[in-house]
């Protein structure tokens, strides 16, 4: 059936020495993590891409490291979120644990790499904009003037706020503030409810009335993250425990910032706004139930 | 490029495209119809084999990565001793998975009581991974604790 289709020829490098000669010799290979964003392809197999060679990156032992110091953890792009999960619970921000947690089984997060999903083209998954709220870095290695150079890159620069050279993702940092209140939420499936999936991050410190440094996200399949100062603005400049006036406003500018960032669902726009109402709800709650302290 | 590896206990060596996903692979190559359905990666969940032992989403694993490995479908897992004690753990509680899901729900379930999860936080994160909604979770755990316990016993009577 698929009979004259070209085989892509696989490379497998061990380290990054072997990797540079292969880039430069082919600088159309696809690096190969997990695949699963390559197996969701359309054209993926059998592949109209057809001079397009493979590179492995699994059997390259940098790319799988995990390190950790008071003030950060640092991991390799080829380390799967059932990798992370396991050795880095404990010290790993808990929005980002649960937000690993919300994208499926063990047999999807065994296969699913970091990089892979800071990569994902097919469908965006909502790891980066979670990644973005806790200021974490990448680092990206590419070709210039036929030698490989290394740059660290905020995550945030990934929904165009920066240029990046395309290169391979090889590392990433998070570091390790202290904030006391984390949330995260996704509603639908981001693989099969395309128009419907909504991923909201969020981390802030509670301050008696008010949020201090908040920092949210906002993630769709087809679009990626929307992250903005403006939104965080909005939500810092909420009184709490916020009435129902001031919310339903803040939710009205804030919806309205994001669809002016890109094109989201009337479906995404209703479980958006359901999602911040939650967290505002939360966040009143919390305020109200933390005990003041008075003067005599 | 050449793939060697044993399927349902065959061992082969295959010419194959390095890219071609493995649901693809016993399809075509091999001629194991076992898939109710396919659809390339979006999640369905109904193209699960074992690889190695591990269950994984045939669809999503190309021919490079299958080299060496032993892959096992539902077609030869279901003359096994192992899968009596599924099939008699779901008498046992009363439940069993549809016809589109079963193959893909048992393999799923072996691979985890292979391992001998029984923690309930433990099993809820191995599954969610299958679409399909015929199935409560709290059906699935005692499924899985049920047949694990029943092929222990089966173990302790042999020895
Ligand atoms: S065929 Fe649907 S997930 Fe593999």
């Amino acid at each position: 059936m698929y009979e004259g289709l070209r085989s892509p020829n696989i490379y497998t490098p061990k380290v990054m020495p072997e990797l540079s000669p292969i880039i430069l010799e082919h600088p159309n290979a696809t690096f190969w993590a997990g695949g699963t964003d390559l197996m969701r392809k359309k054209d993926g197999y059998p592949s109209k891409l057809g001079e397009e060679e493979i590179i492995y990156l699994g059997e390259m032992e940098e790319l799988r490291r995990f390190q950790r110091n008071d003030r950060m953890i640092e991991f390799g792009s080829m380390v799967t979120l059932d990798e992370f999960l396991s050795v880095a619970r404990s010290v790993a921000p808990e929005v980002l644990t649960k937000n690993i947690e919300s994208i499926g089984g063990r047999i999807l997060t065994k296969r699913i790499t970091i990089g892979g999903s800071l990569g994902a083209n097919v469908i965006k998954s909502s790891i980066p904009g979670t990644l973005a709220i806790l200021d974490a870095s990448y680092e990206v290695r590419f070709i210039k003037r036929k030698r490989l150079h290394s740059k660290w890159y905020p995550i945030s620069y990934m929904n165009g706020k920066g240029t990046i050279p395309t290169g391979l993702i090889t590392h990433v940092r998070i570091p390790l503030y202290e904030r006391n209140y984390q949330f995260f939420k996704s509603t639908g499936s981001f693989v099969r409810d395309k128009d419907g999936a909504v991923a909201v991050a969020f981390v802030a410190n509670l301050e008696q009335n008010q949020v201090v440094d908040p920092h949210i996200s906002f993630s769709y399949p087809e679009i990626g993250f929307i992250t903005l100062r403006e939104i965080d603005n909005a939500i810092q400049s909420l009184r709490f425990p916020s009435s129902p006036g001031e919310t339903e406003n803040t939710l009205k500018i804030v919806l309205e910032m994001i669809r002016q960032e890109g094109k989201i669902s009337p479906l995404q726009q209703e479980r958006t706004k359901g999602i911040l109402k939650e967290i505002i709800g939360e966040v009143n709650v919390k305020i109200l139930s933390t005990p003041t302290t008075g003067t005599k | 490029m050449r793939v060697e590896c044993i399927v349902d206990g065959k061992t082969l060596s295959l010419s194959l495209n390095s890219n071609k996903p493995l649901s693809l692979i016993l399809a075509d190559d091999i001629g194991i119809d076992t898939f109710s359905s396919c659809c390339s990666g979006n999640g369905c969940g109904n193209c699960i084999a074992l690889v190695d032992g591990n269950a994984v989403l045939s669809c999503m694993v190309p021919a490079f990565e299958i080299n060496g490995k032993t892959i096992i479908t539902f077609e030869s897992f279901k003359k096994t001793r192992n899968y009596q004690d599924i099939a008699k753990a779901y008498d046992a509680v009363k439940a069993r998975p549809c016809p589109i899901c079963y193959k893909s729900r048992t393999l799923l379930f072996e691979s985890i009581i292979a391992r001998g999860v029984t923690k309930e936080d433990e099993i809820m994160r191995e599954l969610g991974t299958i679409e399909c909604a015929c199935m409560d979770a709290l059906d699935e755990i005692r499924i899985i604790r049920e047949a694990i316990e029943i092929r222990r016993r089966r173990r302790v009577r042999r020895s």
